[in-house]
């Protein structure tokens, strides 16, 4: 296992820029998600790691080595597609036994790691079938164990998700966490479904636009999100954002909306104080927004605003609503049990101790 | 009876304008193919025609002239069939990757079918003259760009077996490059660049992808153009033609039996020799390739 | 770590990418050389067409790269040349001639390939493309003796019905791609309207699909101009020529390079032109034509 540094990494295509300066440390055996939305750069980024894309700028090291320049073959790395890119004319056993002919290890050795890749990755009995005859599911699988066959220093593992229906999402996702327990590997995987990259890694890179916005764990990155993007991209459903400015009254300070105002609690002052007199865009998510009824929070006149239900989305174990009130709207969770119904009057309280306050510019 | 009556009725408008088509393709080929077993099989005589007779079939294995040309043929059609291929593949792999003014070199590339082949021919004819001629003068370094002589005399491009067929061969790849090219081009296109980047990141360098990866998925089309073009190449006439005049193969031994001999009797033997080989040898090149196929996947 | 993993000693070796890589120079060396043997040919046709007698008769010299005097005395000799003239104008005749028949008799039966769906239709379809498959030296003679029986031989007629027995395989192949692409709505609707099914061909269907009939019809045309084999056989020992015939006489009576040439580049002029105008329509009838 080898850990991959990225020192100010950039690439251009002509006058484009792609991907714009970035740092990134992944240590050994870590699990890192690059995730962002369409076209931020992030399969980029893995492509220059892999060596598939020449990097324009920058340096980058696989355990200490500057890679740069070394081609794909020699860095060490092994990589999965999105589109799996099985060989059609190999079986099941010749796919995962490629890389190993390649390096012409003996006979004995490459039968004895077929025989553990199609363990790990409950393939049995499916070895001598062509990739046309394999589901979804199968081939992702057995490009997984063409990439683990070979020990790669570092995985790299571009949307090998998304191609898959939602259930078989979930199952494999777990697989993922599983292999990646028992066999330690260093793990860079891209996605642009925030939720698969929450729940599998230990770190996620949040990427924008080329830039690196913002990495931490998956808890650091859903409470403290450094500005409007990763708040807004981290997180479903989204969180709330209203423009509002910081106001003093009385002493104590309020978010102040067109019609109303919600009283920022002294615990939170330190947060809010220095944005006096600003306009900022005020954040909240919906699961911080209750229904007084079954609320966290006291309710008082300063955190609560009544609404009236505009749409309700069941999801089974929580309901998505969308309510309208004082002159704004947003989104909020609720249990099943309030039996929310659109026109239905609701007094919503917003949990400003788990609020968010950001400058008024979208991008970092 | 009223099943075939109904069915003319509710699709007569489709029989009607249907009809000269059929007839006039399938009429002709039923003409051509009877005539030419007719011909073939009868002996002309003063006494009346004798039909039917193998006379002709025996008359041409013993012709020296024949024999020849058998022999000709089979060698045209053993060299002349996998370098269609082997330039072919070669033209396709250099236009396959994105490159600028790659649009302008894949047109150039199909220009050789757009010139008629007669042309081709007669051009080849006036380069490989003798004793003048660019090429003669090219290989005896009568030109600035290139001092080297490779032969002493000029070479009589006409004057033999080997060096008429060589360049008749050469017309005949030359214009038929194209179509072999987009073929082979074809089904280097279905092998998706995530294949070749996954071959890349598991240590496969250009010759191990090309042998393990692009050989096998591209067998397909090779097979094609090997079956496809041997046909093409056992019936070639023009170049033959113009440029082999002395040395008949099968085809141009038809034109001269026809023409000289005044014998379309014996063209026509000539004719169904030819086709049976043509329809011999497809069947055997494809059940070949077909095997071979089969063992070369296993890798 | 007591032992290097495979990647680390991999990475040591610290072997480079670079640009300037040998299969490159390999590659490009291909594409120059490749260019230069397609291109030959046709720059020689175009070099001899306005050479000057010097630089063809050149007693011994090597022959010029380039005409000592490039000269159009060639071009402008064809203009009163005979044969030339009357050669060129039967290879018009022909063609136009192939083209109104096939197109005449390939296109209705195209259209009821297409639109009509009886049991073994396809097999019909495919056996009357296939007619193609058959080698022209072969059957060459055969219609050539059929043709003599009635006095098709030496006529314009005659070598255009053979042009004809050639490429109505194609048209039929093209116009059925052409009508397939058109809906079937639009004869159905015609028909509830009230209007024959002749009708809705003719005026309905034919109007649309004409842009692709077109495309077929130069297909039809650019194969007679070009066609050599069934216009010798058949027109050898009379008085008419198709324009690659006289090429053929010309080179057997008295070889003069720069005339030959001359006639070649009329001849190809307008194949070179249509042909990169038909390829766009022509992407799959290219490979359907691989066996000519």
């Amino acid at each position: 296992m080898a850990r991959v540094q990225l020192k100010r990494i950039s690439k251009k295509y002509g006058n484009l820029e792609v991907v714009k300066d970035l740092d990134l440390m992944v240590d050994e055996g870590e699990f890192v998600t690059l995730v962002g939305p369409s076209g931020c750069g992030k399969s980029t980024t893995l492509r220059m790691v892999a060596g598939l894309e020449e990097i324009t700028s920058g340096e980058l090291y696989i355990g200490d080595i500057l890679a740069n320049r070394i081609p794909p073959r020699e860095r060490g790395v092994s990589m999965v597609f999105q589109s799996y890119a099985l060989f059609p004319h190999m079986t099941v056993s010749e796919n995962i036994a490629f890389g190993l002919k390649i390096k012409k290890r003996s006979r004995g050795e490459i039968l004895k790691k077929i025989e553990w890749a199609v363990n790990l990755l409950n393939l049995e009995g499916l070895e001598t079938r062509l990739p046309k005859d394999l589901s979804g599911g199968q081939r992702q699988r057995v490009a997984l164990a063409r990439a683990l066959v070979v020990e790669p220093d570092v995985l790299l593992l571009d949307e090998p998700l998304s191609n898959l229906d939602a259930k078989l999402r979930l199952k494999m996702r777990a697989e993922l966490k599983r292999i990646h327990k028992r066999l330690g590997a260093t793990v860079i995987y891209v996605t642009h479904d925030q939720v698969e990259a929450m729940s599998l890694s230990e770190r996620l890179a949040v990427m924008y636009e080329g830039k690196l916005v913002q990495v931490g764990s998956p808890l650091e990155v859903y409470n403290s999100p450094r500005n409007m993007f990763v708040a807004g991209f981290i997180g479903s459903p989204s969180m709330n954002f209203f423009n509002s400015k910081i106001i003093k009254k009385d002493g104590s300070l309020f978010v102040a909306f067109e019609g109303f105002e919600l009283a920022i609690p002294q615990a939170c002052e330190s947060k809010y104080s220095g944005y006096l007199d600003r306009e900022i865009v005020f954040g909240i998510r919906p699961e911080h927004v209750y229904d007084k009824r079954f609320s966290k929070t006291e309710s008082s006149f300063g955190n609560t605003i009544d609404a009236v239900i505009d749409v309700v989305e069941p999801l089974g174990d929580r309901d998505i609503v969308e309510a309208k009130g004082e002159g704004v709207s947003f989104t909020l969770l609720l249990e099943p049990e309030a039996k929310a119904a659109p026109d239905q009057p609701i007094s919503a309280v917003f949990d400003m101790e788990k609020s968010h306050v950001f400058d008024n510019r979208r991008s970092p | 009876m009223t099943r075939i009556m109904d069915f003319t009725r509710k699709n007569l408008f489709g029989i009607i304008i249907l009809a000269p088509a059929a007839l006039y393709l399938v009429g002709f080929l039923l003409i051509i193919l009877f005539k030419v077993v007719a011909l073939a099989l009868t002996r002309v005589g003063p006494q009346g025609d004798l039909f039917p007779t193998a006379y002709h079939f025996v008359e041409l294995s013993r012709n020296p002239e024949f024999r020849h040309a058998l022999i000709r043929t089979i060698w045209f059609t053993l060299i002349g069939t996998p370098l269609e291929l082997v330039i072919g593949m070669a033209a396709a792999f250099l236009v396959v990757k994105e490159f600028k003014g790659r649009g302008i070199t894949r047109s150039l590339f199909i220009l050789p079918l757009a010139i008629p082949a007669i042309v081709t021919a007669i051009m080849l004819y006036i380069i490989f003259d003798f004793p003048g001629g660019h090429v003669n003068d090219i290989l005896m370094g009568r030109y600035g760009f290139f001092p080297f002589q490779v032969i002493s005399h000029p070479v009589d491009w006409r004057g033999s077996g080997f060096f008429a067929l060589m360049v008749s061969i050469f017309g005949k790849v030359w214009r038929d490059m194209p179509i072999s090219m987009l073929i082979i081009l074809a089904g280097l296109q279905a092998i998706t660049k995530d294949q070749y980047e996954a071959a890349k990141t598991l240590g496969a360098n250009a010759y191990q992808t090309f042998f393990r990866i692009t050989l096998p998925l591209l067998t397909p089309a090779m097979s094609t153009v090997l079956v496809l073009r041997s046909i093409e190449v056992w019936k070639e006439f023009i170049f033959p033609f113009i440029l082999a005049g002395s040395y008949p193969l099968l085809a141009t031994l038809i034109e001269r039996a026809y023409h000289e001999w005044r014998n379309p009797n014996e063209a026509c033997a000539i004719a169904l020799i030819l086709l049976v080989l043509i329809i011999i040898s497809t069947i055997f090149i494809f059940h070949v390739l077909k095997w071979l196929r089969r063992r070369l996947v296993r890798v | 770590m007591a032992q290097k993993t495979v990647g680390e000693s991999m990475r040591e070796k610290g072997a480079s990418i670079s640009k300037i890589s040998a299969t490159r120079i390999i590659w490009f060396a291909g594409i120059v050389l490749m260019i230069l043997i397609v291109l030959a040919p046709i720059f020689v046709m175009f070099k001899y067409s306005i050479s000057d007698r010097s630089s063809v008769v050149t007693g011994g010299m090597p022959i010029p790269l380039w005409p000592y005097h490039p000269t159009v005395e060639q071009f402008e000799g064809l203009a009163t040349m005979d044969s030339f003239i009357t050669a060129a104008f039967t290879s018009m005749k022909v063609a136009l001639l192939s083209v109104i028949i096939s197109l005449a008799i390939g296109t209705p039966a195209a259209y009821a390939l297409v639109r009509y769906r009886f049991p073994g239709i396809m097999v019909l379809a495919t056996m009357l493309i296939s007619v193609r498959l058959f080698p022209d030296i072969v059957s060459v003679v055969p219609i050539v003796e059929t043709f003599i029986r009635f006095q098709l031989v030496n006529s314009v007629l005659g070598v255009a019905m053979a042009h004809s027995l050639l490429s109505t395989p194609y048209v039929i192949f093209i116009a059925m791609g052409v009508f397939e692409m058109i809906p079937k709505d639009l004869d159905e609707q015609a028909q509830i309207l009230g209007a024959s099914k002749l009708y809705s061909f003719t005026r309905i269907v034919l109007p649309v699909a004409l842009p692709g009939l077109a495309a077929a019809a130069i297909y039809v045309f650019l194969l007679s101009w070009d066609e050599f084999i069934f216009a010798y056989f058949l027109l050898a020992f009379g008085e008419l020529s198709t324009l690659p015939v006289l090429l053929q006489k010309i080179l057997s009576w008295t070889p003069q390079h720069n005339l030959l040439a001359a006639i070649s580049v009329m001849l190809s002029i307008p194949v070179i032109i249509f042909t990169f105008v038909v390829q766009k329509y022509m992407q799959t009838g290219a490979t359907a034509g691989a066996v000519k």
